[in-house]
């Protein structure tokens, strides 16, 4: 079943089948210059992970069988962390790796990166996520929303203590 | 002044896993409260508060027949289920105008 979401905007995302989500994106630049700002992990903490949340890169080992390792941070001190091995690396084109988030124990993604030529010098990025099961798939989805909810929680909490105050 | 959003009833009526499967329950045709109850291993006055978060939100509709409650999704409803998938879009569209302006950063420092 293809199912297709909100296209009007820069990123698109798509569920392809019901294991999968696809993440689509246009860069009006080329090839190489996507593909080294992607991978460069001292540039990851600056777009990598949700604005409010401070991200630090403890392993980045960009070669078939090496590991990484991200560290999102949020004010209150709790931590999100993100692991996976890099499987298949064809530089400029596309990267392999696993996806895991230790909140979410056994329950690995495969994704598959990949960054197409276009024309004008233009690059296109599709990251496709392949889940065990819709189960997983949902879940990590409804975990990225969750945040979303807590942020805007955190916005009506702020507002209400205000208003208690006056 | 505190103004909730219709978007903000979406999402916190979306914020439950109970009122997220009696949803997708709905997704597959009308229900009556005590259908609705069973699966969710909920009483029928537990389950009838979710219901009206979701009518307050106007995910569900519910019509009274005699002396049970019928529900179904409302008129916004799985147009705004897609939400749901809306904001996990929206974390990657904001992730990556962040790589676009590295990368615009780069481009300038490489002509």
């Amino acid at each position: 079943m293809t199912n297709e979401v909100h296209e009007r905007d820069k990123t698109s995302i798509t569920t392809p089948s019901d294991t999968e989500i696809r993440i689509e994106r246009m860069f009006d630049a080329p090839r190489q210059l996507v593909w080294d700002a992607y991978h460069d992990p001292e540039l990851i903490p600056e777009w990598l992970g949700p604005r409010e949340l401070a991200t630090r890169v403890e392993q980045f080992d960009l070669r078939a069988g090496g590991s990484y390792r991200f560290i999102h941070t949020a004010p209150d001190g709790s931590e999100f962390v993100f692991f996976g091995d890099f499987h298949e690396i064809v530089e400029p084109e596309y990267v392999v790796r696993t996806f895991g988030w230790e909140g979410m124990p056994g329950k690995q993604s495969v994704e598959r990166a990949d960054f197409d030529e276009l024309e004008h010098g233009r690059t296109r990025i599709v990251i496709v996520s392949t889940f065990e099961s819709k189960e997983d798939r949902d879940g990590m989805i409804e975990s990225g929303m969750e945040h979303g909810l807590n942020e805007s929680f955190e916005r009506l909490d702020d507002l209400l203590a205000r208003r208690t105050k006056s | 002044m505190v103004q909730y959003s219709p978007t903000d009833r979406t999402f916190a009526a979306l914020a439950d896993p109970t009122r997220r499967a009696v949803l997708e329950r709905l997704g597959e045709g009308p229900a009556t409260i005590s259908e609705l109850a069973a699966p969710a291993g909920m009483s029928l006055t537990g389950l009838k508060k979710h219901v009206r978060i979701l009518e307050d939100a106007e995910l569900v509709t519910t019509e009274k027949h005699g002396r049970t409650r019928h529900c179904h999704l409302g008129p916004k409803g799985l147009e705004d289920v897609s939400d749901w998938l809306e904001t996990y879009r929206r974390g990657w569209d904001d992730r990556f105008d962040r790589l676009e302006e590295i990368i615009e950063r780069k481009k300038g420092s490489s002509t």
